[in-house]
């Protein structure tokens, strides 16, 4: 199996503008979301690290470009030395994204420069002109899935030999249209969300941007090793033997052994029937024994931003040999985990019913 | 390793309204234009193929996604005039509706990257393509310019093509998407569909189903470009390439 090197990561939610804070926040147990009081009164992770664009790219400016361009500004140096190192038409990029296009229309600026500033392409067009990435570049959409999606796409054009370094990640933030679809379907929690937590009754929104460099070669303490997805056959439904095999198939592809693995990532945010359908499917495919990481409670639930947030999280759990508590999830462990294992599940899935498992592994060096 | 175009289907205006008899009778009024589309040009590809096209693997390319659906999603929020789109807004009813047609079970996603949609949902299926699961099926759609949206007008367009990585005979094959940094070929398109991000889509459709280029064309410089190959049945070689951006 080969792996491929996360070379660099950058996260920056409601739990902190920079990867460094994210992890503070989250290792010590705490929230960054935060009560709004608007139409959709709720608790909310809005980001409140973003800075206006650079005035060079001021013609893509909106909401979810600046939380990218964010977190593009903090990668950008190990990019551009990828795109030094293999020629910049060998890096590319996908990105996943969900509500774009929404949060877009509900601005001042309906109508202008919809392609360039609103459009999904503008996200990628934006990481393409901050970096000087010139291979393949795409966003992918389909639901929240689409951020876990992102990274098998990336690992397809790697194994593809299309390109030999991609930049892949997510960048999200909730449009006012889907705060209140969730508000309407009783969906939001009415505290700060409790992903697994016995108290759970909703999710909380959040916005936020990860991105992940993952090379050929290249210094890196992680590796991505696969990736797999399940749907459910015969329609959306939500099927922990859908959770379970996505799983499986992801550790076979990656010959990792369940007892080997020390870390999962859940998407769990909250919801009553959801989280006990991935929680099922954990505790069948590794019983109580590896401790999870749940961090919508910290950021709140990042849509198209979430798998690779939950990427980066893991790769830290990795390195500091320790899973941090989930906030929310009560009657659980009060201290931090310690990691036994060589490997992290990250996973996630879609309204759809759809699952998709990441695998990271601490590199031989 | 080379894919060829087994399949295609072409939806346009000239076409009348789409019948997306694919979608089960109480999703089909439920969802957005843009879906409708995708339904009809799929729907058609699968009576064209005598293989299961249910089981294998499909990308959708669109650039703006379903826009109209969008905005009344806006307007409408909380209001629960289209049900269905407000549980999947934006780019995720596509293959959420098409999945729930005709108990899909191929993975599927949407790929959206504005002037190179094409060539990048091109290389998306392509790549999901292997020895044992040689086939795959690429839907491009892209509704008419939504009004009020500052951008160049162009009418709807939806094609389907069915790839399988090989050769086969009488079959055009498209070779994977290239970059590169000199113009295009001067290529043509009909004039209401010249600004149509998906419409190279349609020069591989007629490729398939005519064997020879019957496009007009209209220069396009640029700096940046991509290209894919396609060898025709007649042994003629084609290039077309497009704007980025």
């Amino acid at each position: 199996m080969v792996g491929f090197p996360v070379t660099a990561r950058v996260m920056c939610n409601a739990a902190g503008p920079t990867s460094r804070e994210v992890w503070k926040t989250v290792e010590a147990g705490r929230s960054g979301l935060a009560l709004q009081l608007s139409d959709v009164t709720g608790y909310v992770g809005e980001f409140s690290g973003v800075e206006p664009l650079p005035e060079a790219f001021i013609a893509r400016d909106s909401r979810l470009a600046r939380i990218l361009g964010s977190a593009v500004a903090q990668i950008s140096d190990p990019i551009a030395r990828a795109c030094q190192r293999w020629g910049s038409s060998r890096v590319g990029a996908v990105l996943g994204t969900t509500t774009g296009i929404l949060a877009g229309l509900e601005g001042e600026s309906t109508g202008q420069g919809f392609d360039s500033r609103h459009a999904p392409q503008a996200l990628v067009e934006l990481l393409r002109e901050m970096t000087g990435l010139r291979g393949p570049a795409y966003a992918l959409g389909g639901g929240w899935a689409a951020g876990a999606r992102a990274f098998a796409a990336a690992k397809r054009l790697l194994d593809a030999d299309v390109v030999d370094a991609v930049v892949v990640g997510g960048v999200d933030s909730p449009s006012k249209a889907v705060e209140r679809l969730f508000a309407g379907r009783r969906w939001l929690s009415t505290e700060r969300c409790r992903p697994f937590g016995a108290r759970r009754d909703g999710t909380s929104l959040g916005e936020g941007a990860a991105l992940i460099l993952l090379e050929r070669q290249g210094e890196a303490t992680v590796e991505l090793l696969a990736v797999a997805e399940a749907r459910p056959r015969g329609g959306p439904a939500l099927e922990a033997a859908v959770h379970l095999t996505a799983m499986r198939n992801a550790l076979q592809a990656g010959a990792v052994p369940p007892e080997r693995v020390g870390c999962l990532h859940a998407q769990a945010c909250g919801f009553a029937r959801a989280d006990a359908v991935e929680a099922q499917a954990f505790q069948a495919m590794f019983g109580s024994r590896v401790p999870l990481l749940a961090s919508a409670g910290a950021t709140g639930h990042l849509l198209g931003a979430a798998a690779a947030t939950g990427v980066a999280l893991a790769a830290s759990c990795l390195e500091a040999g320790i899973v941090p508590v989930s906030v929310g999830l009560d009657g659980m462990r009060t201290t931090p985990a310690r990691l036994e294992g060589d490997f992290a599940v990250v996973h996630a899935w879609g309204l759809d019913g759809s699952a998709v498992s990441i695998v990271l592994g601490v590199r031989d060096l | 390793m080379t894919w060829s175009i087994l399949a295609a289907s072409v939806w346009t205006e000239q076409g009348g309204p789409p019948e997306p008899e694919l979608l089960p009778p109480d999703l089909r009024s439920r969802v957005g234009r843009l879906t409708r589309l995708a339904a009809h040009v799929l729907g058609d590809l699968e009576q064209r193929s005598t293989f299961d096209l249910r089981r294998v693997p499909l990308v959708l390319g669109t650039a703006r996604g379903d826009v109209a659906s969008a905005s009344r999603c806006v307007a409408n929020a909380g209001i629960e005039t289209e049900p269905f789109a407000l549980e999947q807004p934006g780019l995720a009813e596509l293959p959420a509706a098409l999945d729930a047609a005709g108990g899909r079970d191929g993975a599927s996603l949407v790929v959206s990257a504005g002037g190179q949609t094409v060539p990048m949902a091109l290389l998306e299926a392509q790549l999901q393509t292997d020895a044992e699961h040689p086939d795959a099926v690429v839907v491009f759609v892209e509704d008419a310019t939504p009004s009020g949206l500052l951008v160049d007008a162009h009418g709807a367009l939806a094609v389907a093509l069915h790839l399988r990585s090989g050769r086969h005979d009488h079959a055009p094959e498209v070779g994977r998407p290239r970059w590169q940094a000199r113009p295009p070929a001067p290529s043509k398109l009909p004039a209401a569909l010249a600004c149509n991000p998906c419409a190279p889509a349609l020069w591989l459709a007629e490729v398939r189903s005519a064997g020879v280029l019957r496009l007009d064309a209209r220069a396009i410089p640029s700096a940046y470009a991509w290209c894919v190959t396609v060898s025709g049945p007649t042994g003629v070689s084609f290039t077309r390439g497009r704007l980025r951006g």
